[in-house]
C-alpha cells in the first residue's frame, strides 16, 4: 500500500493526481462488485444508507410531528388507520413518525462519539506506538487501567451527578470509549515501526509527522474504520440502555431508547409501543454488525486472501468481537 | 508465579486507588448532595448544617483523604436516605447479582462453545448458518427490549413464568437468559472463527494425517489453542455484567441486585450509596481481573503479562 504510494509519487503532479483517482475508482468498484457478492454486507450496507436518509430527511418524511398528541387516537394498534400507520403510544403520537425522528438521536450520538473516541484513541495509541518509551508506558497504562474500571457503572454514577442530556451521554460514551481504538493502533503501529520501509523513511530523513501520516496510517485504515462501524452498533445499544435508565435522552426529545421505556409502562395493553422502537434498534444493529464484517474483509488483504483461498471456508461474517 | 501474582496485585490496588478518586472527584467537586437532596424551601443554615455534617465544607484535598482512609477501614459512610452503613445495603445485596450473572453466563458458555465448535467444523453448512443467523440477532438485541420481549412472552400472554422479583428457579430462568443471549451471540461468533482458523492450521492437519480420531483432534488439539481468546472474552463478558449490563437486566425484572440497587440509587439521588455500589463492584472486578491473568498464566505459559 505505502509502497505504491511511494512509487507513484516519482510522477508530476498532475499525472499523481490522476493515478490516485484512478487507483480509488478502481479499488470502490472492486469493493462494489465484492459487495454484490456478499448479500449480508449488502444487507448491512442497505440499513446503514437507509439509516442516514431517513434521519437527514426526518422532517420531509415523518407524516406527522412526533411530539404531537392526539388522546382520542391513543393506544392505536399498528396498521388499523391510513393516519397511523404504525398505531399510536399512550399518549396519542403516531409512533411511524417517533421511529423517524428517533433515528436521528442514534445516529447523531453515533456519529459524535465514534469520532471523539476515535480520534483521541487513535492519536493517542499512534504517538505511543510509535514513540514507545515513556509515551506507550503511559498511555497503555491508562488504556489498562480505564480497561480494568467498572466503566459502565462509572458512566452512570457520572451521569447521574451532572444530569442526563445529550451531551452528557455523548461524554461519557467516548470516555469508555476510547481505549479500544488506542489498544488497536498502538498494536499496529508497534508492528509497523520495524518494517523496512518505515525504517527507509526514516533514513531518508522523512520528519516523524510525515511518517505517521504517510507511511503508518493507511494501514490502519482497515482496522480502525470497521472498529468504528462496530463501536456504533454499541453506541445504539448503549444508549437505548441509558434512555430507558431515565439517563440518556430526556422527554421533549424522542429517541429508541426512550420510545422502549415509554412502551414499557404499557406492556401488557400495548405490545407494539414497546416492539417497534426495539426491532428498529435491532435492524440497524445487526445491518451494522453485517456491514462491519464485510467492511473488515475487502479492507484487510490478509483476511481477503484467506477468503479466497479457503473458498468456502469463510461464508458469511466470520464474527464480531 | 508468585512474583507475578504479587506485580497483579499491587497493581490492581492502584487501580482501585484510581477508582477511588474518579468517584470522588465526580460526587464531590461536579454535584453538591446538599443541593440535590435537601428541598428547594431549605434555608442557607439549614444547607449549610447539612454540609457540615457530611463534611462537605472542609477542603477537597483534607476530605479526600478521610474518605480514602473511609474506604481502607471499608467505611463508606451510611446511606443519606436509608441512614445505615452504605456497605452493609450493597453487601446484601450483591449475592442476588452474583447468583443471576453465574446462572446467566454459565448458560452462555455453556452453550456457545459446542455451538461455536459445531459451526466451524462444517462452515457454510445448515448447522453452521443457523447458528450465525441466531448468534447474529442475539448480539444485536437491545437487552431490555429483550427482556420486556420475554416477560410479553412468557408471563403476559402464556404466563408459564414470573415476570419480576426473586425467588425460585422460575424466577431466574427469564433474566438469566436475557444476560446471556447477547453474551452467547458473541462467544459463538468468537469460538467459531477461531476454531476455522486452528482448524485450517497445520498442525490439525499432521493429528489428522496420523489418523487421530476426529473427537481428539478437535477437543484435544485445536479447542486447547482457541480457549485463550474465548476465556478472554468470556472474562470480558463476566466484567462487563456485573459492571453494566445487571443494571438494566435486574431494573426490568425488578431483581433486587446490586444492579437494581444503583437504578434506584439514582433515582433518589443517594450519592453515598452509589458510590459505595461502584468502589464495592470496582473491587470485584479488579480482582476478577487478576484471577483470570493468574489462569491465563497458568494454562498458557506463551501468555506475556506485564
Amino acid at each position: 500500500m505505502a509502497a505504491r504510494v511511494e512509487a507513484s509519487e516519482v510522477a508530476p503532479r498532475g499525472g499523481l493526481l490522476r493515478q490516485r483517482f484512478a487507483d480509488a475508482r478502481a479499488s470502490l468498484r472492486s469493493a462494489g462488485v465484492e459487495l454484490l457478492h456478499d448479500r449480508a454486507g449488502l444487507f448491512g450496507l442497505v440499513v446503514i444508507v437507509l439509516l442516514v436518509l431517513v434521519a437527514v430527511f426526518a422532517p420531509l418524511i415523518a407524516p406527522h410531528d412526533p411530539s404531537a398528541q392526539s388522546l382520542f387516537d391513543r393506544l392505536t394498534p399498528p396498521f388499523q388507520t391510513w393516519s397511523y400507520p404504525l398505531g399510536t403510544d399512550a399518549l396519542g403520537r403516531d409512533e411511524l413518525s417517533r421511529l423517524i425522528y428517533g433515528s436521528r438521536v442514534s445516529l447523531e450520538i453515533g456519529v459524535l462519539v465514534v469520532l471523539i473516541a476515535g480520534t483521541s484513541g487513535t492519536i493517542l495509541g499512534l504517538l505511543a506506538g510509535y514513540f514507545g518509551g515513556k509515551a506507550d508506558t503511559l498511555v497503555m497504562r491508562i488504556v489498562d487501567t480505564q480497561i480494568a474500571f467498572p466503566g459502565l457503572l462509572l458512566a452512570l454514577l457520572i451521569i447521574a451527578v451532572i444530569g442526563p442530556s445529550l451531551k452528557a451521554l455523548v461524554i461519557v460514551l467516548s470516555i469508555d470509549g476510547w481505549m479500544v481504538y488506542a489498544r488497536v493502533t498502538r498494536g499496529v503501529t508497534a508492528s509497523l515501526r520495524k518494517a523496512p520501509y518505515i525504517e527507509a523513511a526514516e533514513i531518508v530523513g522523512c520528519r516523524s509527522r510525515r511518517v505517521i501520516f504517510r507511511h503508518v496510517l493507511p494501514n490502519l485504515t482497515s482496522p480502525i474504520l470497521t472498529l468504528c462501524v462496530l463501536e456504533f452498533a454499541r453506541i445504539i445499544l448503549a444508549e437505548a440502555a441509558l434512555s430507558f435508565l431515565g439517563l440518556g435522552i430526556q422527554p421533549p426529545d424522542v429517541s429508541w431508547g426512550l420510545m422502549l421505556s415509554d412502551g414499557a409502562d404499557y406492556l401488557f395493553s400495548a405490545w407494539w409501543v414497546v416492539s417497534l422502537p426495539g426491532i428498529a434498534i435491532a435492524l440497524v444493529v445487526l445491518g451494522i454488525n453485517l456491514f462491519a464484517s464485510w467492511l473488515r474483509v475487502v479492507s484487510d488483504p490478509h483476511q481477503r486472501d484467506k477468503r479466497f483461498a479457503g473458498a468456502a471456508q469463510v461464508v458469511g461474517p466470520t464474527g464480531v468481537t | 508465579m508468585g512474583r507475578f501474582a504479587l506485580r497483579r496485585t499491587a497493581y490492581g490496588i492502584v487501580v482501585m486507588f484510581f477508582v477511588t478518586a474518579v468517584v470522588f472527584v465526580t460526587t464531590r467537586l461536579i454535584g453538591n448532595p446538599a443541593n440535590t437532596l435537601l428541598p428547594l424551601t431549605a434555608t442557607q443554615q439549614q444547607r449549610q448544617a447539612f454540609s457540615h455534617q457530611l463534611g462537605l465544607d472542609r477542603p477537597i484535598p483534607t476530605q479526600f483523604v478521610k474518605y480514602l482512609e473511609g474506604v481502607a477501614h471499608l467505611d463508606f459512610g451510611n446511606s443519606l436516605l436509608q441512614s445505615r452503613p452504605a456497605l452493609n445495603i450493597v453487601l446484601e445485596r450483591l449475592p442476588n447479582t452474583l447468583e443471576l450473572v453465574a446462572f446467566g453466563l454459565s448458560i452462555a458458555i455453556l452453550l456457545a462453545i459446542p455451538l461455536g465448535v459445531l459451526a466451524a467444523l462444517r462452515p457454510g453448512s445448515l448447522v453452521d448458518k443457523v447458528t450465525v443467523v441466531v448468534s447474529l440477532a442475539g448480539l444485536s438485541v437491545a437487552q431490555v427490549w429483550l427482556g420486556l420481549l420475554l416477560i410479553l412472552i412468557f408471563a403476559a400472554e402464556l404466563k408459564v413464568l414470573p415476570s419480576a422479583g426473586i425467588g425460585g428457579l422460575e424466577h431466574l430462568i427469564l433474566p438469566g437468559i436475557t444476560l446471556a443471549l447477547p453474551a452467547l451471540g458473541r462467544l459463538v461468533m468468537l469460538t467459531r472463527s477461531t476454531m476455522i482458523d486452528e482448524l485450517n492450521t497445520q498442525y490439525v492437519q499432521t493429528a489428522r494425517a496420523k489418523g487421530l480420531p476426529e473427537i481428539r483432534v478437535v477437543g484435544l488439539h485445536a479447542l486447547r489453542n482457541a480457549a485463550i481468546p474465548i476465556l478472554t472474552l468470556a472474562g470480558w463478558e463476566l466484567i462487563r455484567a456485573l459492571a453494566g449490563f445487571s443494571v438494566v437486566v435486574e431494573t426490568v425484572f425488578a431483581w433486587p441486585g446490586v444492579g437494581y440497587l444503583a437504578f434506584q440509587s439514582i433515582q433518589q439521588s443517594d450519592v453515598i450509596l452509589l458510590q459505595a455500589i461502584v468502589i464495592v463492584m470496582g473491587f470485584l472486578i479488579v480482582a476478577i481481573n487478576i484471577g483470570l491473568d493468574l489462569v491465563f498464566k497458568t494454562i498458557d505459559r506463551r501468555v506475556e503479562l506485564a
